[in-house]
């Protein structure tokens, strides 16, 4: 199972995290307004930046992209040096090959190494039997070099004789240890490469007399072996190969499964303690006693290590956002329309794998916002809108999710030609009656499509659909609104992280839910006027000040209904603050559970956005305050409640 | 056990491959043994919401989600759990992969493996009769038995479950 | 005893493939980011040779050789540039500079551990 890790493929996914993070710097640097200053700082980072992902390309035989950052490079050196600033046409070209580059690192993350790493075929002409005379000047000495190591290198390449010349050596009174007095003769036999041979002088060939020979037969033996390769557990040479592309794996610097698994781990450890605990508080265990201090001890410790280890895994939506400004930048150039980003939130932390599934979702968000959302010069003249067109991307912690929103100032979602669109396509009958959500809804089917032109930028079919599709795998929700004429936002309601999520344990219908506590305002008792109102079939108490819908938790899901004694009601609360009260058999407490994903056999599952395993080894659903609040809207209220309690 | 037992003989010129026998709805089927995983003791699935009946619903398989369907009334057949009343006997997981994705498929018992030539496949008929017609890969021919051989690609709820 | 090599580049990706060709090879690595780094870690590391890229930030490879052959200890101790440029003018630079040797990259493991073996034994 433990299947080791290329490490090669790990230097690779390193390399383009490393390069996520240069693109984002050069970036920084090219939006610095200082960057007009001749030889100012932002152009020397932005040289740097680009340079070692030139370095990192070259070395990982990503050729394409090592040519394309080197014409960058040699651009920026130029302006390096410059006694003058770049101008803003200078400025765009720099722009214009920042995005080049982004697009070539992003090809070579999925095309793989495509460079011919340089490898010699031996020339049979330089192959033979040497003999070399070698004496080092002083200076070799000085440099570092060492005499003795070149000849043991010599000495790897064939079958050696080596016979060391001390003539010159003087009396020890007048030695200096820094000169050369010595000289020596190797001859090297079994086809060596010539080549191999000067190249083992390659440091040194200036600051030493140098000769190498052919040997024939006739040539005499050397007057006196010195020695022979000594074996000194020399490091062997490594296999080392910088060929054969494998897709790149969705990593950060570690191994996204390694990761896992130590997520995978705390997660397990915090539900033993949470085993634990209760175990012992069944067993009677005094609060007070050194053994609950102890305990108390432990969880918090298990609290911090998870803690640690969830930071790990997030980071800032910044490299996100500059990858989408990029994005933005292409679509707009392409569809002729000009726009300018506005990124807020940018270090709003967020958990790098969704990070990463959020970049098509996106980059198809930001297509259609340029391409649908909008208008062209005349018309937003017309309208006394700016000519570029603004668009924002921001980022936000509420309700312990991640709102990640689109807004575009553009015309608004032209709803009357959405209805016509879904009529010719027959998604509606001719006489729907439909509320604008409901036609707003319609842009998310599957196959749907406005564009009366499919456009290079949004083209191929692709519909919101996907994009929602995207979001509902990562245990995320969209919402839309818009406004004729004054713009449309997209907004992205996204789990804080994948991995581990605080819940509230419940009971309904005989099944064990997990409810997530971020989303959790309180549980109640229900009074007898709110379940004599629910036994009417009424569907709207007042809770907390507020009318709110109540259900039977398990009826609404499908799965049985509470006991007829039941009146427990928790009361959740959507990141939109949207409310729901569920009526539950039986809180059964607080724990940290590890959210398993259903994977993609199962397709969406109604009302649960994951599952996780309890401590006796069986399977719970986490239920989704937002889905559930969507499958409470649809149930028809009007219809007879199915779950009817006695009283 | 499984994987002790060769997949393919070795003879081209006479290619077969082996099945793993079934009980599901009181009928037999026979799976091609390339496709099966594992083969679990019954445990308890957590039930999903607003899936059709046939969905049982997930459950662990060491760490991770299986999801579980109830091969007898996939087919259209009596419940494995009825059936396994009738048979006497305890249902069993079998965990079947198709495209990467691993289900579990409960039926009421697992019989015996069967090798089988190739040339005795026969497309099932265009009129798909019977019980579980439209899941069928191969009729199996030989002598005078006929056993129906199940396409493991076709049993998974998929993104349309909900609404089969 | 296995020689130490005290492997200095601003590249994490060149990092990597060092520590990857070097730690293969049998060498015990230490890793700086830059040359300023690299004298940090200098006396820790007690080095037997040094590979450093030239083009860094705080402190670059020319400065770092100055640096190092300063210290009586380090007068002599191999050093290998890492460099782009395969510019004929390179070898006398590196040497003004104080280096042993030079790589030029993008390096073949192989050709490092020569490298290595040549000036480092």
């Amino acid at each position: 199972m433990a299947a080791s890790v290329d490490p090669l493929a790990e230097i690779r996914a390193g390399f383009f995290a490393e390069c996520e993070d240069l693109l984002g710097r050069l970036d920084d640097a090219l939006a610095d307004p200082s960057i007009a200053l001749p030889g100012s700082e932002p152009i020397h980072a932005a040289f740097r930046a680009v340079h070692t992902i030139k370095g990192g390309a070259a070395s990982l035989s990503y050729q394409a992209l090592a040519e394309t950052a080197h014409i960058f490079e040699s651009r920026l050196d130029r302006l390096r040096s410059a006694d003058h600033g770049p101008d803003a046409g200078v400025m765009a070209a720099m722009q214009a090959l920042a995005d080049d580059l982004a697009q070539a690192v992003e090809r070579a993350r999925t095309a793989g190494p495509t460079g011919d790493a340089a490898g010699c075929e031996p020339d049979p002409a330089a192959l033979g039997n040497w003999r070399i005379v070698f004496r080092p000047a002083a200076a070799l000495y000085q440099s570092g070099n060492e005499a003795l190591h070149l000849i043991n290198a010599l000495t790897d390449l064939g079958e050696a004789s080596v016979s060391c010349d001390a003539g010159a050596l003087p009396s020890l009174d007048t030695l200096d240890p820094q000169q050369g007095y010595l000289s020596w003769t190797i001859d090297l036999a079994g086809s060596v490469d010539e080549r191999a041979i000067r190249e083992t002088f390659e440091f040194v060939e200036d600051i030493c007399d140098l000769r190498i020979e052919r040997l024939t037969e006739a040539s005499p033996p050397p007057t006196e072996t010195a020695a022979n390769r000594p074996d000194d557990g020399k490091p062997q040479n490594p296999e080392f190969v910088t060929r054969g592309a494998a897709p790149e794996r969705p990593t950060v610097r570690v191994d996204l499964d390694r990761f896992d698994r130590l997520m995978n781990l705390v997660g397990e450890l915090a539900i033993a303690e949470a085993i634990l605990a209760r175990r012992l508080r069944d067993a009677g265990l005094d609060r007070r006693s050194a053994a609950a201090a102890a305990l108390k001890e432990v969880q918090t410790l298990g609290r911090d290590l998870q803690d640690s280890v969830l930071a790990l895994r997030t980071q800032p939506v910044k490299p996100l956002f500059q990858r989408m400004a990029r994005i933005l930048r292409e679509a707009a150039a392409r569809a002729g329309k000009p726009a300018r980003l506005h990124l807020v939130g940018e270090t709003t932390e967020i958990d790098r794998s969704i990070a990463e599934r959020l970049v098509e979702p996106l980059t198809h968000m930001i297509r259609n916002a340029v391409d649908h959302g909008l208008e062209d010069s005349a018309r937003r003249a017309a309208s006394g809108k700016p000519a570029e067109g603004q668009i924002t991307l921001s980022a936000a912690h509420r309700s312990g999710r991640v709102i990640v929103e689109l807004a575009d100032d553009g015309g608004g979602i032209d709803r009357a030609r959405v209805r016509a669109t879904a009529l010719a396509k027959g998604l509606i009958a001719p006489d729907a009656a439909l509320t604008e959500a409901e036609t707003d809804a319609l842009l998310f089917r599957p196959g749907f499509s406005t564009a009366q032109t499919v456009g290079a930028l949004s083209g191929r079919g692709v519909g919101m659909d996907a994009v929602q599709t995207a979001v509902a795998a990562l245990g995320g929700r969209l919402s839309l609104w818009s406004e004729p004429g004054r713009g449309t936002r997209l907004s992205l309601s996204l789990p804080l992280t994948l991995a581990v999520m605080e819940a509230m344990l419940v009971r309904a219908g005989g099944h064990v839910f997990a409810l997530p506590l971020a989303a959790t305002l309180e549980a109640t008792r229900l009074g007898t006027p709110d379940l004599d109102q629910f036994a009417r079939g009424e569907r709207l108490v007042r809770l907390r000040q507020r009318q709110t819908p109540l259900f039977d938790a398990a009826g609404l899901l499908g799965l049985g209904r509470a006991r007829p004694s039941a009146a427990l009601a928790v009361i959740l609360a959507d990141e939109a603050d949207r409310r729901l009260a569920l009526i539950v058999d039986e809180l059964l407490g607080q724990s940290q559970i590890v959210v398993k994903p259903f994977g993609a056999g199962l397709g969406r599952v109604p009302g649960a956005a994951a599952a996780t395993i309890l401590g006796d080894g069986t399977v719970a659903l986490i239920l989704d305050p937002g889905e559930l609040i969507d499958l409470a809207a649809a149930t028809d209220w009007s219809a007879p409640p199915p779950e009817r309690l006695a009283s | 056990m499984t994987e002790a037992l060769p997949i393919q003989t070795g003879s081209p010129a006479e290619s077969s491959s082996d099945y793993l026998g079934l009980s599901a709805g009181g009928e037999e089927f026979i799976l091609p043994l390339s496709a099966i995983r594992e083969i679990r003791s019954f445990s308890h699935a957590t039930p999903l919401p607003h899936r059709p009946g046939w969905v049982m619903g997930v459950v662990n398989l060491r760490g991770t989600i299986l999801p579980v369907i109830d091969l007898g009334r996939r087919l259209g057949l009596a419940s494995t759990d009825k059936g396994a009343g009738t048979l006497g006997a305890r249902p069993v997981i079998v965990v079947v992969e198709s495209a990467g994705r691993l289900l579990g498929v409960a039926v009421e018992r697992v019989r015996d493996i069967t090798r089988i030539a190739d040339r005795a496949l026969e497309p099932p008929p265009a009129c798909a009769t019977g019980p579980g017609g439209s899941f069928l890969r191969a009729l199996a021919v030989e002598a005078d038995t006929v056993l129906r051989v199940l396409d493991p690609a076709r049993l998974a709820p998929g993104p349309e479950g909900s609404a089969a | 005893m296995a020689i130490r090599v005290l492997a200095v580049d601003d590249s994490r990706t060149i990092r990597d493939l060092l520590e990857h060709a070097l730690t293969g090879a049998g060498y015990k690595v230490t890793l700086a980011e830059d040359g300023q780094q690299a004298l940090d870690r200098l006396a820790e590391a007690v080095p037997d040779a040094i590979i450093s890229d030239i083009n860094m930030p705080r402190l670059d490879g020319f400065g770092l050789i100055e640096a190092v052959r300063r210290q009586d200890r380090h007068r002599a101790t191999p050093i290998l540039v890492l460099t782009t440029e395969s510019a004929p003018e390179l070898k006398a630079r590196a040497r003004a500079a104080g280096a042993t040797g030079w790589i030029v990259k993008p390096f073949e493991a192989d050709k490092l551990v020569r490298a290595l073996q040549m000036i480092a034994g």
